[in-house]
């Protein structure tokens, strides 16, 4: 691994050796290709004759969602060593004057791949044991005690989950939309109108968890990444989210591209001992596609005021708007019908 | 006769997706020349059916407007796209209004809006929506 940016290498190590008292040189430092959330680079270490990787994940100049990076971090820390796969978190610096802009770093999960969601089988003949480890985790993220994790996140009221979330990704859609979206608009109306069940219990909600935002070595999932949208509220929207027909690998009939949506759903309500309403699904299956279009309102913002042109924005701003566009108005017409 | 724009987008992607890129060491630069290589391939896209997508979108709003007593007297300036886009704008602003105005009214002509205005929401979504290859 080359050094890409020497300058950087330099005061990584110059914070390690401030902070923690450590000797290290930089071996090798590589920015990571994938979300324009957070800028991700590989740090390849070398500390008293050993060779260790880290990630650092840093602030960019100009985020495509605000996203908390101490709600990331702390969802690392409190899953760590859980029956939910994660890197290990191990520090957490919001004075820019260290990297410019805030960061965190963590483990290194070495010899591990995420899938990118343009890939037609990326879990080859492993796709129905992902998809059983996949479902199987979303569960148990939804089953954990978030008190007892430690996590003392605002949790909304069981029948406030769904408004606030909503009320969330309108008010991004307010702020970011750069002409009329009269497909958003019309989701937004009926989700108001066709209100879900109150949440049968508050949980984590990862807030990304999908196809790509994990780490898997054949057949094992060996870590959950990306949990800067995490919070508190019902444990069906990481669900809706995961199941979302965007992330499907070019066949809807296999969410994940793993299993189908019966296989997922019933692995779901194993490991959570939660149910997966239809009528609630239905709510939050809706959600979730406009939560994406939400999302790619603002990439595409970004690029169209120039304050983020990572092509990541471009290609989401622009293939994934319109794909989720499609989703929801087939949905709102057949519902009405 | 060069070839059409977009066969040259296409031909463009091509080579970044299939010789550039593979070619870098992998990383960021890596996998931003792969996915510059996808925006070229939607923009070929574009090229071919951009200005017809809008055209029948602003046309069927505006009879869609019309035909549930709110015309509007909104017309391109010319077949550009930006000119096309100044339209649609403001045609998808009264269409918003409108939609708003007849949901939830159990009177026949207001289902009606709302029964057409859902079908041109489909309709238009699947002739903006944008393919990939893949990989």
């Amino acid at each position: 691994m080359s050094i890409a940016d020497p300058a950087l290498a330099e005061r990584i190590a110059a914070y390690l050796k401030a902070k923690q008292g450590r000797d290290v040189r930089v071996l090798g430092l590589e920015r990571i290709h994938g979300g324009a959330s957070r800028e991700t680079w590989r740090v390849r270490l070398e500390e008293g004759g050993t060779t260790k990787g880290f990630i650092l994940r840093r602030d960019p100049p100009s985020s495509l969602i605000d996203t908390e990076r101490t709600v990331e971090f702390n969802a690392y820390r409190a899953f760590y060593g859980s029956a939910v796969p994660v890197p290990e978190a191990l520090a957490l610096e919001q004075d820019e004057s260290w990297l410019d802009r805030p960061f965190f770093l963590m483990q290194e999960i070495e010899n591990a791949a995420a899938a990118s969601v343009l890939q037609g089988e990326p879990y080859g003949a492993h796709a129905a044991a992902i998809g059983t480890q996949f479902f199987g985790t979303l569960g148990s993220i939804a089953a954990a005690d978030p008190a007892a994790l430690g996590l003392d996140w605002a949790a909304p009221a069981p029948d406030a989950c769904w408004s606030t979330e909503l009320a969330k990704w309108e008010k991004v859609i307010d702020e970011d939309e750069r002409e009329p979206q009269p497909v958003a608009r019309a989701a937004i109306r009926w989700l108001r109108r066709n209100p879900p069940p109150p949440a049968q219990k508050i949980s984590v909600v990862h807030g990304d968890y999908r196809t790509g935002n994990f780490l898997f070595r054949e057949d094992r999932i060996a870590a959950v990444l990306d949990w800067e949208m995490a919070h508190l509220g019902d444990p069906l929207e990481d669900l809706g989210w995961a199941l979302d027909p965007l992330w499907a690998h070019h066949n809807p009939d296999r969410p994940g591209g793993m299993c189908s949506r019966a296989e997922a759903i019933a692995r779901w309500e194993e490991t959570s001992g939660l149910r997966a309403d239809p009528n609630a699904m239905r709510w939050w299956d809706m959600f979730a596609s406009l939560k994406g279009l939400a999302i790619w309102i603002s990439a595409a913002a970004e690029v169209q005021d120039g304050s983020n042109t990572d092509p990541v924005n471009a290609f989401s701003g622009w293939y994934c708007h319109a794909y989720h566009n499609q989703v929801i108005a087939t949905r709102l017409k057949e519902y009405a019908a | 006769m060069i070839p059409e724009t977009d066969a040259l987008l296409n031909l463009s992607a091509g080579k970044l997706l299939m010789e550039i890129a593979p070619a870098m060491p992998p990383g960021y630069g890596q996998g931003s020349t792969s996915t510059v290589a996808m925006v070229l391939v939607l923009a070929a896209q574009e090229y071919a059916k951009g200005a017809d997508t809008r055209i029948w979108e602003n046309a069927r709003m505006a009879e869609l407007l019309a035909a549930h007593g709110k015309p509007a007297a909104i017309a391109a300036a010319s077949n550009t796209i930006p000119d096309l886009n100044a339209a649609n704008v403001e045609l998808k602003k009264r269409l918003i209004a409108l939609h708003e105005a007849v949901e939830g009214s159990d009177t026949p002509e207001a289902q009606r809006a709302e029964a057409d205005i859902l079908a041109f929401l489909k309709e238009a979504s699947d002739r903006r929506r944008l393919y990939l290859p893949a990989l």
